[in-house]
């Protein structure tokens, strides 16, 4: 039986598909089309879904999609209905598409995917809730789905139970931590819906100054429910935030020719306080009516990794699953899972251990790229493919790294990456500027061998797998890992596993052998502005285009200073 | 071939361009007739349709209404 499910219209659309309950494909539309959260239909990710299958759309059983547009549409014409006239422009903006696109999801798949059986359409937050606990291996779960906003919901906790999943309370539109978090982004001088990460690296930098000021924003229960005072908002009824309310409190919106300064990285860190504050505060009233400690969390901001890292130290969760694309990109999976496992019935679930979903290019296929455009490179013996790696870093070298299938989600996993020496203080300045052209204030994250990672950080789990969790380095260890520990002392690990991964867990073990530490920075492979490297071509052209002195593609070593022919300067183009 | 694709960046923008501005005069009745006389009615009454006033309660959770149900409640958009 093959489901597919779709997540598109609002941004990063994807899709999945499901064979007998198993998923086999999943990507993102980003990485086919190189534009960053693409939230175009996503036509490229089905086709290789289905290409990935061996398959064509008639064989679909299923397909199903990750909202229900005429709820949401009801709740867009509420928002104009409430705030008229001043709304005309954002419904200027937004009415066209829900007409050509949004309300017509079945006529498109006709057209567009040559689909001509019925769409199963799940609601938003059920989609996210699916998209955690039903790729968990969790028999029962308490879940929390927290985002900007579904169709009225924005923040919802229930729970799971072998195939049921129960959403029972929710906080619906405009009250949204997740919108709240975003006005302050767009307040910092930086892109909605793609920075608020940076804004969470930037918290540690600052301290909560602006937390008693933002109480007045927003009234946080001790039950986590919350309400925003919207006279300090504007995005219930315009394209842009903040309002003139919250820019006279709080001070100008950041240009882009200002510095952050400090009063940004105060609010950064104001922002993060409270919306920790909300985060823990649900799980806590969760956990007292459910009592069980497996936690799913799902929503964009599940993917505030520094407020996952600190949930078992401020709950009672021991055991918490995060899906890597925690963000509307992985409602593709929580939809077909949702319609396997629960509409269907079917008992059999899927644990999700690895985010490598998306495609694979073979031995021939990159031999044949690089001898078509006359690339100069090497062919390694699989036993040197890591010693080499590890020594190239070793001496000081940024490696592109780009082996077997594609992963899953915002992060780099180890199959489109950038690895480079830890241990090295020059190299996050180095990659900061050279390689990903980027603020300095953004840390780096550290990839460790599974055995070790207890000998290094201070985690109560015994792996992190995706990179959704943030964890003090031991204080011990800070000075000899500096590229990857944070301004505060932490890092955003993720722990590999020569099983889950043998080629990537070798060259940490090789670097090991060469350093004593078994730990590498590892970045994603792309550059500013653009997604993570899909192919052979985007891989060669990043480096091309930056300081990767080499890449590794399967068994192929490529320098940059071989092929300088082909070398163009990514800065200029380097955007959010 | 330079030619042909400037124009067709051209023909790209001009289109855009009356798009824009047909869109823009289409939907002005539309907001100000459909949505406008709805909403002054609905204001006449007091009904309002996002919680927007300030409230102090003691919990702002309101119950989720979404129940599994049958696969025919799914192939609706609502």
């Amino acid at each position: 039986m093959y489901i597919l499910g779709v997540s598109c219209f609002y941004h990063d659309s994807s899709a999945v598909l499901l064979k007998d309950g198993k998923i086999i494909a999943g990507a993102e539309e980003e990485r086919f089309t190189r534009k960053k959260h693409d939230a175009g239909f996503p036509i490229n990710a089905i086709k290789y879904c289905l290409k990935e299958a061996g398959i064509t759309v008639k064989e679909l059983d299923y397909v199903g999609f990750y909202e229900k547009p005429f709820l949401k549409f009801e709740r867009l014409l509420s928002q104009h209905l409430e705030m008229f006239p001043f709304s005309y422009w954002s419904f200027y903006k937004s009415i066209p598409s829900w007409i050509n696109e949004k309300l017509r999801i079945p006529h498109l798949m006709k057209k567009k995917l040559g689909y001509k059986g019925d769409i199963l359409f799940i609601p938003h937050h059920l989609a996210h809730a699916a998209s955690s606990y039903l790729v968990s291996n969790f028999n029962e779960a308490t879940i929390m789905t927290i985002d900007g906003v579904g169709e009225w919901a924005t923040t919802t906790y229930g729970y799971g139970k072998g195939n049921e999943i129960k959403l029972e309370k929710e906080i619906i539109f405009p009250d949204s931590v997740g919108l709240l978090y975003s006005t302050v982004t767009a307040w910092i001088g930086m892109s909605v819906n793609n920075s608020e990460y940076k804004v969470m690296g930037l918290a540690p930098y600052g301290k909560p100054t602006y937390y008693d000021k933002l109480k007045k924003v927003i009234d946080i229960k001790e039950d986590g429910s919350y309400k925003m005072d919207m006279s300090y908002f504007d995005y219930h009824y315009k394209l842009k935030m903040p309002s003139k309310k919250f820019i006279e409190e709080f001070g100008s919106i950041r240009t882009q020719k200002e510095e952050v300064n400090q009063k940004h990285k105060d609010m950064a860190a104001s922002v993060q306080k409270i919306t920790e504050e909300i985060y823990f505060k649900i799980l806590n009233n969760a956990y007292k009516k459910y009592k069980c400690k497996n936690l799913c969390v799902a929503g964009g901001v599940g993917l505030n990794s520094v407020a996952n890292g600190k949930i078992t130290k401020n709950t009672p969760f021991k055991n918490i699953y995060i899906q890597p694309a925690s963000s509307d990109s992985g409602t593709s999976i929580g939809v077909a899972c949702y319609i396997y496992n629960v509409i269907l019935g079917n008992k059999e679930r899927f644990y999700m251990d690895n985010a490598y979903l998306g495609p694979s290019y073979s031995y021939e296929e990159i031999k044949k790229f690089l001898d078509d455009n006359e690339i100069k490179y090497k062919i390694l013996k699989e036993e040197e493919i890591a010693k080499k790696t590890a020594k190239l870093i070793r001496d000081e070298n940024v490696i592109g790294w780009f082996q077997g299938r594609m992963e899953w989600g915002p992060r780099a996993l180890g199959n489109r990456s950038i690895l480079s020496d830890a241990t090295n203080p020059k190299m996050k300045d180095i990659l900061n500027l050279k390689v990903k052209h980027r603020e300095n204030f953004r840390p780096f994250a550290p990839v460790i061998s599974k055995e070790d990672v207890h000998e290094w950080f201070d985690i109560d789990q015994d792996e992190e797998l995706f990179m959704l969790f943030v964890y003090p380095v031991k204080k011990d260890k800070r000075k000899i890992i500096p590229s990857v520990t944070h301004v505060d002392g932490s890092g955003r690990l993720q722990t590999i596993s020569k099983e889950q991964n043998e080629r990537y867990y070798s060259v940490i073990k090789e670097f090991e052998k060469l350093s004593g530490v078994p730990i590498l920075i590892n970045t994603s492979f792309n550059i500013r502005g653009e997604p993570i490297v899909c192919n052979p071509y985007n891989a060669y052209k990043c480096m091309m285009g930056t300081g990767i002195d080499y890449l590794v593609m399967d068994r192929f070593l490529i320098k940059r200073e071989d092929n300088l022919k082909d070398a163009w300067d990514s800065e200029k183009i380097a955007k959010d | 071939m330079r030619i042909l694709k400037a124009l067709k960046k051209l023909h790209k923008v001009v289109t855009g361009t009356i798009i824009n501005i047909v869109n823009f005069i289409l939907l002005l009745p539309v907001y100000f007739i459909g949505v406008g006389i709805t909403s002054i009615i609905a204001k006449l009454f007091k009904k309002g349709f996002l919680n927007l006033k300030k409230e102090n309660k003691k919990s702002y959770w309101t119950n989720n209404e979404v129940k599994k149900g049958e696969i025919e409640d799914y192939y609706r958009q609502f």
